[in-house]
């Protein structure tokens, strides 16, 4: 038997098999992998999916402890400090130029006489040490245990710490996007949520009954898309009454965003139910006697469950930007609910950007969530198909 | 007899997420003008490898010839080594299609769905032949003509989906031959195919073959089609040529334990015995026995069976046997049993 | 062989006018705008123990017919009668909860095992899936049920907790086999149950099928394309063209003796090994006609090379042979032509010296 050249030689090392293994039975070298082992390590091998991953279970845990990582409430206020700027936190000595353990200047307004604005100036001989797990305001873990302790913050209860700046009423930037991820965040999620349920019941059904059913369902979805989506959120947001609770508003507001949103899970699930309901292992069961509950049950969803994720996953920005969009307008979430979009509602007016740029951040965390979720989606789309290449 | 093809030791393997597949591992032939070759085998044999190295159809991102070599011998000209060139390049889209073309065995995933039959025709003509696009069109109809397709002035504008399955596979052939091609590789081109419809378009292409004086790479899993078409038929099985022989040695007086194994489990009609069917199954890509790769399988399997991959075994000028039981320092006359 | 049978009222299943056609629909208000004649007018008997060959080239309507008896599909009119312990029941008219007793005797099996079974079940819950679905048994007598069933088709109680994709083609089909049979049907229908298997696995598979029918009593309706797979396994062998039946026979006859010319025509396209080489089949010319639009007359008189005036105007009925009432005909030249076998007689007797 001829040995392999050089050329051939390179390529086995490019797929780090030994030379000696070429001629003598590769097939020993490897196992065979299961599906859910290719699959993972399909996902694994997708860095941008994995990272996104990684990134959003750090912002889920974050938000959902709010109360931790935040060093105040989203409603402590200070008239001192409005719309003071980002602070810096130094970690070094500025004379000696040593390492120092992290403290920050404390701000004092002072009004420019010349251009009436109230500008901040560091207090230089002022040191502020920033505190870790220190005592400030009381929140709730989860709703349930009361606590004060926070993860970081100034050691000084007088003068504030704001990372990330204050806003006109002096409340905490960082703070309050901390706080409101929990909303933005769970929009998504439970606005995914009602998509799945609503879509894959109406496109179940819609697919595998066909008929009059289908038709009527295919034409209500058309109607639906044809409309502009944003318009169409705004005004069904604008029908909720101003008068409800914040909680009923947000709850509307999720069930607005979905209510676009089914449409598409829909007609996903009805073209997988339509396929699926052609194939032989969907023959067998009838042929059996199963029901329709059954094979729905046993048949169709277990063979679709990864197309629904995925679908819904890339449906969650979709929901968060919705959201976002919504609030900034001002006809989403409520006061004194908080949410990103609601936040960047500061920066609606041009001199505000310009003055007081950091009231942009929150825009930077809906950038980060919504690309997150994207890769996530691709990362798990490839996923669902290991064979593909 | 003038050779148009000879393919010695090739090997293409393919590397993939769960290791090497050694799809093609050391395929050896020669094919002349005028005649046919049939390759028979099961799924996952190599077959369709073989043919797709040869056309250099494989990307190499994926698939690689490891070892082997494919001598094209154009006519008047020196021969041409396929695997060194560019799968990519001039000199291939030069042969492919112009001097060796294929059929596949789904004509209607080979046929685009957005162009007239005729366009697609016209294409092959004017990408290899240097003739207007009016003698194009007028050759075009004068090969569905040559295909059996009624008509063909009017066909000639219609698109695939107007063209029933046994029409697309005379469509697909006639877009083959529109260059006259020497070398016809045919994959499976009758198995998605009914019985009658498959008899027509068996009997086309030789009738073509003979008339154009073409030689004929029949691939099958169906060993009647190789009876009737085949001059000389190699046995695939996982990857190795079992057996080599004229077609009709193989089927009076098959050597190889795989070749008889596949002979005694077809039903044939008038031979109301039990089938005999091979035990197992062919094993995946994977799990591709060390040894003999149809060791496991075989009713005559010897300890050095299981230890070593038989080399072949001249029996005569043209049969070539992969067997250990024809090695003479083993002394096991098959003929005797 | 096919068993005796003096009245026709001993038969299990006995299939009268079947027809099935399908609306094409067009246009916005989704108006029926034609029919596709899959199965039209079908009328045929199967007895107990029996194996019927329905062969027919893609189109031809075999599979409707298959899909008709376990009542996939609803026929458009004509009656299934299917014996059982309470008498003749027609299939054809049971609604869902009225068709749930006789499921349990009529079982179907599919041509590829890759799709016919669930990827996302194990091999142990797809086989018990009929069982579970007619509730029968405790949990524990299902699993023991399918460890007989996986060990009665060759596959092994260790198989029970694999998926469908850890086997190979050939188990996948044996699994299909074990389903079909865990609630012991006494009919069932195979739909090209070998024909997407390797050539080596063809022959285990038909081979298992004729053993499990020798063991519990079966009774096949087994449809294929392949005329060398029903010779092997059928007693009788029905031939359909055009969703009308051409020809039914018992098996030895069809192939020594075909009575019509697309049986004729079938047969000898068949490839064929004589002495000394493979003949040259015989050449059927043109495509089937469209379902939706039958030729007149004889539905074959487009492809028939005896072709006579009468054949294209009056529709010939199926109609058992004066010399032969096991052997039934749709043709009006029945009597007239003298048709080829698939084996002269000389190859026929070449075959067998050969073979000694």
């Amino acid at each position: 038997m001829n040995k392999p050249g050089g050329a051939g030689e390179r390529r086995f090392k490019r797929f780090g098999l030994r030379k000696k293994n070429i001629e003598s039975g590769i097939q020993d070298e490897y196992q065979l992998l299961t599906v859910r082992q290719l699959m993972i390590r399909k996902f694994l091998r997708n860095r941008m999916a994995l990272l996104s991953f990684i990134a959003l279970v750090i912002i889920y845990f974050v938000t959902l402890f709010a109360g931790f990582f935040a060093p105040y409430t989203a409603r402590t206020s200070d008239s001192k400090l409005t719309y003071s700027p980002p602070m810096a936190i130094r970690l070094r000595d500025p004379e000696s130029g040593r390492f120092h353990l992290p403290f920050f200047y404390p701000l004092r307004g002072q009004r420019n006489m010349e251009t009436f604005q109230l500008e901040y100036v560091e207090q230089l001989d002022q040191r502020v040490p920033i505190a870790f797990f220190v005592k400030g305001d009381p929140y709730k873990v989860l709703g349930v245990i009361e606590s004060d302790i926070h993860l970081f913050g100034s050691s000084n209860p007088d003068e504030r710490l704001h990372i990330m700046g204050s806003d006109v009423r002096g409340r905490d930037l960082f703070s309050r996007i901390i706080y409101g991820g929990q909303v933005s965040l769970s929009v998504g999620i439970f606005g995914v949520l009602i998509t799945i349920a609503v879509g894959s019941v109406i496109g179940t059904l819609s697919g595998y009954f066909g008929g009059v059913v289908d038709d009527v369902v295919q034409r209500l979805i058309e109607t639906i898309r044809s409309f502009p989506q944003l318009p169409l959120w705004m005004a069904l947001a604008a029908a909720i009454p101003p008068q409800w609770p914040p909680e009923w508003v947000y709850a509307g507001i999720v069930i607005v965003l979905a209510f676009i949103n089914w449409t598409g899970l829909s007609r996903e699930v009805r073209g997988l139910v339509l396929s699926l309901k052609e194939r032989d292992f969907v023959y067998a069961a009838e042929a059996s006697g199963a029901s329709t509950a059954r094979i729905v049950r046993k048949h169709l969803l277990p063979n679709m469950a990864s197309h629904i994720i995925v679908t819904a996953t890339l449906a969650v920005p979709v929901t968060i930007l919705g959201e976002s969009a919504l609030s900034f307008l001002g006809i989403g979430v409520r006061p004194p609910m908080v949410s990103w979009g609601l936040l960047l509602n500061d920066a609606i007016k041009i001199q505000n950007i310009v003055l007081y740029p950091w009231t942009l951040f929150p825009g930077i965390f809906i950038v980060v969530a919504v690309i997150a979720y994207n890769f996530l989606g691709d990362g798990l789309r490839d996923m669902v198909d290991p064979f593909s290449r | 007899m003038d050779t148009v093809l000879e393919v010695d030791n090739l090997k293409t393997y393919f590397f993939i997420e769960q290791g090497v597949v050694r799809a093609v591992d050391g395929v050896s032939f020669t094919l002349q003008a005028g005649k046919t070759l049939g390759i028979v085998g099961e799924s996952g044999c190599g077959k369709s490898v073989t043919s797709r190295t040869i056309m250099r159809l494989l990307s190499p991102s994926l698939a690689r010839i490891v070892a082997g070599s494919i001598k094209y011998y154009p006519a008047g000209a020196p021969a041409i080594e396929l695997t060194q060139v560019d799968p990519y390049g001039e000199q291939i889209r030069d042969i492919r299609g112009n001097e060796i073309a294929m059929i596949f065995q789904e004509p209607m995933t080979s046929l685009n769905p957005v162009y007239t039959i005729g366009h697609q025709i016209m294409e092959a003509i004017l990408l290899h032949q240097d003739v207007s696009k009016d003698e194009a069109r007028a050759r075009a109809i004068d090969v569905l003509r040559m295909v059996g397709i009624p008509l063909p002035e009017q066909r000639v504008d219609q698109y695939p989906h107007e063209f029933s399955g046994g029409m697309r596979q005379r469509a697909m052939i006639a877009m083959a031959l529109s260059c006259n091609p020497r070398i016809l590789i045919a994959d499976e081109p009758t198995t998605a195919l009914d019985v009658t419809i498959e008899a027509q378009i068996l009997e086309l292409i030789q009738q073509i073959q003979e008339d154009n004086h073409m030689a004929l790479i029949m691939i099958t899993h169906d060993l009647n089609v190789i009876g009737e078409v085949a001059d000389q038929v190699i046995v695939m099985y996982l990857g190795q040529v079992v057996e080599s022989a004229p077609v009709d040695d193989i089927f009076d007086n098959p050597k190889h334990p795989y070749t008889q194994g596949l002979l005694n489990s077809l039903p044939m009609i008038g031979r109301s015995d039990r089938l005999e069917p091979i035990s197992g199954s062919v094993p995946g890509p994977h799990e591709v026995p060390r040894g003999c790769p149809f060791a496991p399988r075989c009713p005559h399997v010897m300890q050095k069976c299981r230890e070593e991959n038989p080399p072949s075994f001249a029996l005569g000028p043209a049969s070539d046997v992969a067997c250990w039981l024809f090695d003479e320092d083993i002394g096991i006359s098959h003929e005797s049993r | 062989m096919s068993p005796v049978r003096a009245a026709t009222n001993d038969a299990l299943l006995e299939i009268e006018d079947l027809r099935l056609h399908f609306p094409i629909k067009a246009g916005l208000l989704k108006k029926t705008v034609a029919h596709v004649k899959a199965v039209d007018g079908v009328s045929f008997s199967v007895y107990p123990g029996e194996t019927v060959g329905l062969v027919g080239e893609s189109g031809s309507g075999k599979t409707t017919i298959g899909r008709c008896i376990v009542r996939l599909y609803k026929p458009t009119t004509g009656s299934i009668g299917f014996r059982t312990a309470q008498g003749v029941v027609d299939i054809a008219q049971l609604d869902k909860r009225a068709l749930q007793p006789i499921r349990r005797d009529i079982q179907m099996l599919f041509q590829d095992p890759n799709s016919s079974l669930n990827a996302r079940m194990r091999v142990g819950d797809i086989i018990a899936e009929p069982l579970e679905i007619h509730a029968i048994g405790t949990r524990d007598e299902r699993r023991s049920r399918v460890e007989d069933l996986l060990e009665q088709v060759g596959l092994g109680a260790e198989m029970y907790n694999r998926f469908p994709h850890q086997l190979s083609g050939g188990q996948r089909q044996r699994v299909g086999v074990a389903r079909a049979l865990s609630i012991e049907p006494r009919l069932v229908i195979c739909d090209e149950p070998v024909s997407a298997l390797d050539v080596s696995v063809q022959a285990q598979v038909l081979n298992l099928l004729s053993d499990l029918q020798g063991e519990l009593g079966l009774t096949y309706v087994f449809i294929a394309h392949d005329l060398s797979v029903v010779e092997y396994i059928s007693d009788r062998v029905m031939v359909m063209y055009l969703g009308k039946l051409m020809e039914t026979a018992p098996t030895k006859r069809i192939f020594e003796r075909p009575t019509h010319p697309y049986t004729e025509a079938l047969l000898n396209s068949i490839p064929k090994r004589v002495r000394g080489g493979h003949r040259k089949r015989f050449v059927l010319t043109g495509d089937i006609p469209s379902p939706v639009n039958p030729p007149s007359g004889c539905v074959f008189h487009t492809r028939c090379q005896y072709v006579k005036d009468i054949c294209r105007t009056e529709t010939p009925a199926l109609r058992p042979l004066p010399d032969d009432p096991e052997t039934s005909v749709a043709c009006h030249l029945a009597e007239e032509v003298a048709l080829e076998p698939y084996y002269t007689a000389e190859e026929r007797r070449d075959l067998e010296s050969d073979r000694a």
